[in-house]
This record gives structure tokens, C-alpha cells and sequence, in this order.
């Protein structure tokens, strides 16, 4: 089985590999709170690589991190962290 | 008619129909009775994006904000601070700086909270947005949304999605007397001539959404209620016949047969 294959690889290079494997090993996921749900992504996206992997639309979204408003043109640059809350919203038909 | 426009902070419009674009079937019939409509100024809500869903579609793809002016509510806040919360993400969502402020008390009636819009309201107008307050049809309350900054007061007819018509005409009437800004009746307009009504006692616009969703043809209606608010508008300022509790004959006494 892959799994199976990677998970023994990754043991090799722990036990193997020294400091490089070890980073290696680190790097991964981390969880973010996304409206109200918890996601796992990949650690050190951007607010930007994040709307992709959403698909959000492209225009009339809004993101709030940590309850404060992130604009457009800081998306890019805004590296999220583990356990960080985001509101992310768009608009909806309302009266 | 051709120079008659609504002027809200000093952008003119043609229409004042201003309508919302919740409860229709699909966005196509959004898009359809906006059409229909003739408004220019469309209430849109701010919602999470759907996390799990990232096939769901987009009303601005439907409802072209290059074409309409989007007018961002704060539907479904309770507090002054949820509401401001909801303008800042809206302004900085598409730049929309006008919103429709409404900071509701109750789930049952839908009523504002007035300390609480008003709170919000002078937080906002601090913050440069133009307000649009949805408040009950108290003059009071208008008279202080006015004296905040709001750039237009939006007393209600009746309750949200209640379509009871206009309840208190001797209220709007009221309010408008002194306004200085233009005063929009907002909800509980039902059917066209709730919307004249509103109109003939000289409001400067309608707002609605429910009235047109959830008409068994919305398409058909609201081609209605762009009738009803030009016919109502052109009734106020042709102004009405006094009238009398006696007949007046139409056709001349003189020349009868005998």
C-alpha cells in the first residue's frame, strides 16, 4: 500500500535522515477555524493560496482574520498561522 | 418625468424602486425581476462562503454590480456592533460604501432595536459610510437618523415580509413633512397599490423585496411595482383633486335634452 510505503519512509528518514528529514517530518498541516469550521490545510499558506483552494468567487468576498478585516492587497502576503480564526464571506440575495 | 431623480448623497438615479434580491427561486429570477424592476439599487446580504461547497454559485455573477448599484444590508444583526462589523466586511468586499443599515430587535416581528440602530448608525457615519436606516415610522426616530447624517431614512410599512401595506400613512406623512433627506418606505409593502400609497404621500422611494418573491409570477410583479412607484410618484407631484363628500358632475349641466 502507498501509505504504508510512505509511512515506512518517512520512518527511514527520521531515524536516518538527521536534521533535514527531521524538518522534513514537521512541515505539514496546521488547523484553521474557518467560519465557525475547523480545516486543515497546508502550513504557511496565504490568505490568498487559501481563496483558491476555496474556489471563493472572484469578486464581493470579504476576509476578517482573527476578527479583524485583511484587505484584498494584503491577501497575498498574509501568511496564516495554526489555530487562526477566519470570516470569510461573500453576498448573498437578502432585502 | 426625465429630470425627476432620486438623489441619495448625491448620486442621482432614475428609479425609485430599489429592490432585494432574497427569496427568489434561483439567481436566474434574481436576475429577471432586477431586470423587470427598472431599479438601480439592489440589497444584497452579507453571508459566510459555504466551506463544504465550492460549487456554490455566485449571486454577483447574476446580478452585475458594474450595473447596479449594490447596496449591502446588515439583515439578521442584532447588535450595533454586528451591524458595523457587517458594513466594514461589505465595504471592504466591493467598496460599497452605501449600506442599509438595520439592527433588528426581535426574530418574531423584525422590528429595529432603535437605540442600537441609532448607536450604529453614528458609528458608520463617522466612519464614512452612507447610511440608509431601515426604523419604524416614529418621526422621532427618523428626525434623529436624519440629524446623525444618515443619508436616508427608511421607515417601515409594516413588519419585513409581512406585505400588510403601509399601516400608519398619517406616520410617513409625518415624517416627511420636515425631512431633509429623502425617506424610503421599507417593507411591508405586499402588492402595487401599497407601493402607490407610498408614493402618492410623497416618499421619495420603495424599498422591497418580499413583496416581489413572493408573488406567484415576482416576474410579473415586478414589472407591477415599477408601475405602481411611477404612477404613485407622478400622482404626488401632478397633486391629487381635494376631496369632497358630495358629487360634482363631469359632463357640463347646460345644452341637456329635454
Amino acid at each position: 500500500m502507498p501509505v504504508n510505503g510512505i509511512s515506512t519512509s518517512r520512518s527511514a528518514f527520521l531515524i536516518y535522515g538527521g536534521l533535514l528529514a527531521d524538518k522534513e517530518i514537521q512541515r505539514g498541516k496546521m488547523e484553521l477555524k474557518i467560519n465557525g469550521n475547523i480545516k486543515e490545510v497546508e502550513e504557511g499558506i496565504t490568505i490568498s493560496d487559501l481563496l483558491e483552494e476555496m474556489k471563493t468567487p472572484a469578486i464581493g468576498i470579504a476576509v476578517e482574520l482573527n476578527r479583524e478585516i485583511i484587505p484584498r492587497s494584503s491577501h497575498e502576503s498574509t501568511v496564516l498561522k495554526d489555530g487562526d480564526e477566519l470570516e470569510i464571506v461573500k453576498m448573498v440575495g437578502g432585502g | 418625468m426625465g429630470k425627476d431623480k432620486l438623489v441619495l448623497a448625491g448620486r442621482e438615479y432614475n428609479s425609485r424602486l430599489l429592490i432585494g434580491t432574497g427569496k427568489y427561486k434561483d439567481f436566474e429570477e434574481t436576475k429577471k425581476a432586477v431586470e423587470v424592476s427598472g431599479a438601480e439599487i439592489v440589497t444584497v446580504a452579507v453571508r459566510r462562503v459555504n466551506i463544504t461547497d465550492d460549487k456554490e454559485e455566485n449571486l454577483l455573477d447574476y446580478v452585475d454590480p458594474k450595473k447596479y448599484t449594490i447596496l449591502p444590508n446588515t439583515a439578521g444583526c442584532f447588535t450595533a456592533d454586528d451591524a458595523i462589523r457587517t458594513c466594514r466586511l461589505a465595504r471592504e468586499a466591493g467598496g460599497w460604501d452605501m449600506v442599509k443599515l438595520e439592527v433588528l430587535g426581535d426574530t418574531k416581528t423584525l422590528f429595529p432595536d432603535i437605540p442600537a440602530t441609532i448607536e450604529a448608525a453614528r458609528v458608520l457615519v463617522k466612519e464614512g459610510f452612507i447610511v440608509m436606516a431601515y426604523t419604524s415610522d416614529d418621526p422621532i426616530t427618523a428626525k434623529k437618523l436624519e440629524d446623525i447624517g444618515c443619508a436616508a431614512v427608511m421607515p417601515l410599512g409594516a413588519p419585513i415580509g409581512s406585505g400588510l401595506g403601509i399601516r400608519n400613512p398619517y406616520n410617513i406623512k409625518i415624517i416627511l413633512e420636515d425631512a431633509k433627506v429623502p425617506i424610503l418606505v421599507d417593507a411591508g409593502v405586499g402588492t402595487a397599490s401599497d407601493a402607490a400609497i407610498a408614493m402618492e404621500l410623497g416618499c421619495d422611494g420603495v424599498l422591497m423585496n418580499t413583496g416581489i418573491a413572493a408573488a406567484r409570477d415576482a416576474i410579473l410583479m415586478a414589472s407591477a411595482m415599477k408601475k405602481a412607484v411611477e404612477a404613485g410618484r407622478e400622482a404626488y407631484l401632478a397633486g391629487r383633486m381635494p376631496m369632497k363628500l358630495y358629487a360634482t358632475a363631469s359632463s357640463p349641466i347646460e345644452g341637456i335634452i329635454e
